[in-house]
């Protein structure tokens, strides 16, 4: 645009000159028009402005790793002038990588019409993905002159998430039954009598101390009653979204990170064991404790951890759990992270009311980690090897 | 912005881990029903061929048939939009075409060639102002004849070529390259077209910049694609679908065209004067201009930067010598003179007075030498009795009362920031502001008058003698005595060198004959005017040669200023001090009955040629006297003196006049047999007058016939379009592939259901026949699924179409057309056969 200002100056210095040397109108004319015409181009300009709206639409939020983002970008233009050259000027970056990439499109736009930009992108790892519309760019017919329209809305964030792994682990007798609880199964059945889950009918091999009376004589029929199974929460997820300063694909760490999260929180409620993540929040720079109980949960834990940023400093939620002095009885803590650091494992050894201690530590490449801690069960899981590495992990 | 390069890579390597797919479409809500693609071409070729020829014939004139020349234009413009507005196919129809023009123009050739001079004897004629014929063209050829034959056939090419770079390859710069110089042609020498057709090329070339700017041309490739990307930049290719080119053209000739226009109005409204400053400045550049000498690039530079800037009458401290080679003089009043009564003698106004002789410049004496003598000039205040008075108190018998004249001068633009002091005038009412003691100034610069002591009276009003005279003999001759002392001190320095000295050696004779002051000036003037001519085009004094010595020794060519000069340096080798004046002469012979007024005084307008050079002499007892070494002055009155420009504006005026006596020239519609009569009688109208105003141009009736005949022709258009289109569309289902008939047939059907607004936008084949058929009434059930069928067979499997299933789809095809045809509003029909084609 530089080089058509110039070409532009050039043409209004020889206007002028040719105004003051030729005596006749026209030359005054010539003058007028090279001098009014970027002021008639500049109206036009304002006008489409005024008249125009831009908005940002994403018709996922929520996309699966590689799968197609479809970004539409709505532009109605209720003026009489078209625009031949609109730039469209686009941001997109991942919240976990933090970097920035551009995309920008020349497009005409129509007079009284509205018209549609579609896009798709696709992010090769889980994260929130935030794309943003700056400002559509229109540049009048002979390029002199550039508006910026601010769309109405100009952020649109989609969750890209991560591959949940089916892992043959394994579910530690400890944890799983004829524990005392409050909390029952609803998808399966136990040998706890305080709380009924079902009656069925009589069939061979059932107790007779389960049979219903009332129920079978009124179905006439011998019913019988099935126990519930309880459900305990004694899984603790330390889940650190933090990798070294020196980690080199940073963003394929924390993938891979979140992954197991989510693999091994899948599991867990596929086993019916209620178990609880905590995990630090960076925004708020504080601790969060959530418990899962089902997938929904699972989801609003995904969806809270990626609104907000990975650290790399320390890892902040194993230090602040040890801090918080916490009461509550685990059968099994699970340090979940890609910072490696022996310094910090005698913090996580020093947690108590917890019988078990395992460190899954997210490593970019086949190493083995220094653990001089005895009592703490260390697996490390290389990138993208969520599922082998987890294969005969005891929780 | 965006520069493409050579290399079609698709995506590099992303900074961030989010890809963006090659993926990318436009849509639209509603599909445009006309986008003004091809209105927006024909108008923009038809306002660069018509305006760029007519523009040319406009500025110079010529004789020709306008009817003849203009029907052939609409022949050739009509052609060549049509050939270019089809399919690219049909441009092997420029090889006959250009035949036939070649061997008409072999068969034409000596019209052509007679043509040619004619013309070229026309522009020569209007540019310079004559009657020569620089071609001699036969009197028995009929100059309307080949003048008509050959801007025919140029115009032939003209409309070929614009038609081409504005339809086929829209480009500004080749189009800007063919029709610039026809108006340039003109402009260059002073001539500006018809301003229609001017506005008209000026609205093409305009037109031209935005196609070029929409049409994407830049990123033009060889694929189908919409967009072409680079990395993660998406642009708009030449076949973008929804551009819009074609009404962004229009309104940029509509936006310029109204500019045009609304300009042209208001300048008529408001009586629009070219202000007189921008005049002043065209003459000074002009003038720099044509001194620009590569020997003496500085100066030259100097000059033109000058001419814009430089007040001329600013008083400067300095006047450069010899920086001219001529003196040119446009005839414009610089002052406006009103005299009470005839003096009977030329009245001298005096502006600047140039002191030190630099060899190059006169220039004021400096501050230092005026500290010097502060004890002379301190008196000089006290007593009021000021060196710019000496003259009037010593020369002029005071007798009480005297007779006084009046003078009010009102200066021009230019000179709105000096004054022009007449000899003798009175300090009345202490109004005069002595500028050391050269010089007198007012504070009204815009018009001022002064009382004149009247010398050769008895006529004009009686002053009282105390009413000026305020000094006695003592203080007077106290003040001229010391004042004298600084005269001789300051006002015979010479530049030391060669140059003086040889001036010396060659007029020893009048410096050693001890004769008094009058008569050593008077032989000084007798020298000048038996050495030197009075010339206004004396050249250039070189760069390092001393200005009089060149003059008197070598040039021997000058106007006033050189004599004044010459006469200054030659009087202070003499021993008398002088000094160089500049100013305005009014000669006594303005002092006519023309110029006098109602009440007996005279009204004169003193013109630029008027402006003088002079010298004061002093002699003591006397003061600062006025005295004229240019021969031809001295006898109280100026020489008449013509110019070139005078002489070109006379002989101008001379030939407008025989114009104005001899009939019109005929541009004449009808070629008949007395057209060679009416050559040889009408020839002096070949002198290059044009009309100011076309009737015809002006009617009424030819805007109605152009609008007719515009829409005549997109009628016409229309209607070949059609046949052309249906006959390819036809073609289409017929050929010997089944498969394409299919796809064809497809494709037709998908376009009538898009007119009805059942569109595609990207759904999948077997979604789109579902919402075909929940959504048209025009297809039967399972009809569209049906055709889906066969096209998918058609387009993506081995499968070859069967006789029957092409009848189907043209039988479905067939009843869409007409059912959704008989449905629609009568405009809806008529887009569908004319603007769509569909039937």
């Amino acid at each position: 645009m530089a080089k058509r200002i110039l070409i532009y100056l050039t043409i209004v210095f020889f206007s002028i000159c040719f105004f003051i040397l030729y005596i006749d109108l026209f030359s005054l004319i010539i003058l007028v028009i090279a001098i009014a015409y970027p002021f008639a181009m500049f109206a036009l300009l304002v006008i489409v402005r005024k008249n125009t709206n831009v908005n940002l639409i994403s018709k996922n939020i929520v996309s699966a790793k590689g799968s197609d983002i479809d970004i539409k970008v709505t532009i109605d233009n209720k003026s009489h002038f078209p625009i031949p050259n609109a730039i469209l000027n686009i941001e997109y970056k991942s919240t976990f990588e933090n970097i920035t990439d551009k995309l920008t499109a020349i497009i005409p736009i129509q007079a009284r019409n509205q018209q549609e930009v579609n896009f798709r992108l696709s992010s090769k790892y889980c994260g929130k993905v935030e794309i943003g519309l700056n400002n559509i760019t229109i540049m009048d017919y002979l390029k002199l002159f550039s508006i910026k329209i601010i769309p109405v809305q100009p952020v649109v964030s989609i969750i890209v998430t991560p591959d949940c792994h089916p892992i043959d682990a394994c579910l530690s007798n400890s944890i799983s039954e004829n524990q005392e609880n409050d909390v029952f199964s609803k998808t399966r059945g136990g040998d706890d009598p305080s709380e009924v889950f079902n009656i069925n009918e009589y069939r061979e091999g059932d107790k007779i101390n389960r049979i219903h009376w009332k129920l079978s004589a009124k179905a006439n029929s011998p019913m019988v009653k099935e126990y519930s199974h309880p459900i305990t929460n004694s899984t603790l997820i330390i889940f650190d979204l933090c990798c070294g300063e020196t980690s080199d694909n940073i963003i394929a760490t924390l993938d891979t990170l979140m992954e197991t999260l989510l693999s091994i929180s899948f599991f867990l409620v596929e086993n019916g064991a209620i178990h609880t993540v905590a995990w630090y929040n960076q925004l708020s720079e504080g601790l969060e404790i959530e418990i899962i109980n089902n997938e929904d949960d699972i989801f609003k834990l995904l969806g809270n951890i990626f609104n907000t940023n990975s650290y790399l400093s320390q890892p902040h939620t194993l230090i602040k759990y040890a801090n918080s002095g916490s009461t509550h009885q685990f059968a099994h803590a699970i340090h979940l992270t890609a910072y490696s650091n022996p310094d910090f494992m005698h913090i996580f050894s020093d947690i108590e009311n917890c019988l078990k201690l395992s460190l899954l530590l997210i490593e970019e490449k086949d190493s083995s980690t220094i653990n001089n801690h005895l009592d703490i069960d260390t697996v490390n899981i290389g990138i993208g090897k969520v599922r082998q590495c987890l294969a005969e992990f005891v929780i | 912005m965006f520069k493409r390069t050579n290399t079609n890579t698709n995506v590099e390597l992303p900074k961030n881990s989010i890809t963006v797919k090659d993926h990318i479409s436009l849509s639209v809500f509603r599909k445009q029903e006309f986008t003004f693609k091809y209105l927006s071409l024909i108008l923009t070729a038809f306002l660069g061929c018509f305006g760029s020829i007519y523009s040319f014939i406009s500025i110079f004139n010529f004789r020709f048939y306008e009817a003849g020349l203009f029907f052939y234009l609409i022949i050739f413009f009509m052609l060549f939009v049509i050939m270019f507005l089809l399919p690219k196919k049909f441009l092997f129809a420029l090889i006959p075409t250009s035949l036939v023009y070649i061997a008409l123009i072999k068969k034409y050739w000596d019209a052509y060639i007679n043509g040619f001079q004619s013309v070229f004897n026309k522009i020569y004629n209007t540019i310079n102002y004559s009657n020569i014929e620089y071609y001699k063209v036969s009197p028995r050829i009929s100059i309307s004849d080949c003048t008509t034959t050959f801007l025919v056939f140029s115009s032939f090419i003209l409309v070929m070529f614009i038609c081409y770079f504005v339809i086929v390859k829209p480009n500004f710069l080749i189009c800007f390259l063919f029709t610039f110089p026809l108006l340039e042609l003109g402009l260059y020498n002073g001539f500006a077209p018809k301003y229609m057709f001017g506005f008209m090329l000026i609205s093409f070339w305009i037109a031209m910049i935005v196609m070029q700017n929409s049409s994407y041309t830049e990123y033009a490739s060889k694929t189908n694609a919409n967009f072409l990307r680079k990395n993660n930049n998406f642009y708009s290719k030449p076949n973008i679908k929804f551009r819009v080119d074609g009404l962004s053209t229009i309104w940029a000739i509509t936006f310029s065209l109204s500019i045009l226009i609304l300009t042209n109005v208001v300048i008529n409204i408001i009586s629009y004067q070219r202000p007189q400053s921008i005049n002043n400045i065209r003459s000074n550049v002009k003038t720099a201009v044509e001194e620009f000498s590569i020997d003496d690039i500085q100066g030259s530079i100097g000059r033109i930067k000058s001419s814009i800037t430089k007040d001329p009458a600013s008083n400067p401290n300095s006047v450069k010598l010899g920086q001219y080679s001529s003196l040119k003089h446009k005839n414009t009043t610089d002052l406006v003179v009103n005299v009470s009564y005839n003096p009977h003698e030329t009245i001298y106004l005096k502006n600047y007075v140039g002191s030190v002789y630099t060899g190059s410049s006169w220039d004021v004496i400096p501050r230092e030498k005026y500290n010097e003598y502060s004890s002379v000039f301190d008196k000089i205040e006290l007593y009021k009795y000021y060196p710019q008075d000496f003259l009037l108190y010593n020369n002029i018998e005071f007798t009480n009362p005297f007779y006084t004249n009046s003078i009010k001068i009102t200066p021009s633009y230019k000179y709105h920031n000096a004054n022009f002091v007449p000899y003798y005038s009175l300090n009345k009412d202490d109004e005069f502001i002595y500028i050391d003691d050269t010089t007198i100034a007012l504070d009204n610069k815009q018009e001022y008058d002064f009382k004149i002591k009247n010398i050769k009276g008895p006529y004009g009003t009686v002053d009282n003698f105390e009413d000026y005279y305020k000094i006695n003999s003592f203080n007077k001759y106290s003040i001229e005595s010391s004042y004298s002392d600084f005269v001789y001190d300051n006002y015979m320095s010479l530049p030391k060198g060669n140059n003086m000295d040889e001036l010396y050696q060659h007029y020893s004779y009048i410096f050693e004959s001890n004769n008094p002051p009058y008569i050593v000036l008077s032989e000084i003037q007798d020298a000048l005017a038996r050495d030197a001519k009075y010339s206004l085009s004396p050249g250039k004094t070189p760069r390092n040669r001393d200005f009089v010595n060149y003059f008197l020794l070598e040039n021997n060519e000058g106007y006033c200023t050189h004599f004044a000069s010459a006469g200054a340096i030659l009087a202070r080798m003499a021993g008398i001090p002088t000094r160089y004046v500049t100013g305005y002469i009014v000669p006594k012979s303005e002092f006519n009955p023309a110029n006098k007024t109602q009440d007996s005084s005279y009204k004169i307008n003193v013109k630029d040629k008027y402006a003088h050079a002079w010298v004061e002499v002093y002699l003591d007892g006397i003061g600062w006297l006025p005295y004229e070494f240019t021969p031809g002055y001295s006898d109280g009155d100026a020489p008449e003196e013509e110019t070139k420009e005078t002489k070109k504006a006379k002989e101008t005026s001379a030939t407008k006049k025989t114009v104005e006596k001899t009939t019109p020239a005929a541009k004449d519609s009808r070629p008949t047999a007395s057209e060679s009569k009416q050559t040889s009688t009408s020839k002096a109208d070949d002198a290059g007058v044009a009309p100011k105003k076309n009737a015809f141009e002006n009617s009424i009736g030819y805007t109605i016939m152009l609008v007719l005949l515009i829409i005549m022709l997109t009628v016409i258009f229309i209607i070949f379009k059609r046949k052309i289109m249906l006959s390819r569309t036809y073609k289409g289902f017929k050929s010997d592939n089944n498969n394409l008939n299919i796809i064809n047939l497809y494709s037709y059907i998908t376009q009538i259901l898009a007119f009805t607004g059942i569109e595609n936008n990207n759904m999948q084949y077997l979604d789109f026949a579902n919402y075909v058929e929940s959504n048209s009434m025009f297809l039967k059930k399972d009809e569209m699924k049906i055709i889906v069928n066969y096209v998918l067979k058609a387009g993506l499997s081995e499968h070859i179409s069967s006789q029957e299933e092409v009848d189907f789809m043209l039988s479905v095809a067939r009843r869409v057309v007409y059912d959704v045809y008989n449905q629609q509003s009568l405009s809806k029909k008529l887009q569908m056969k004319y603007g769509f084609n569909f039937l």
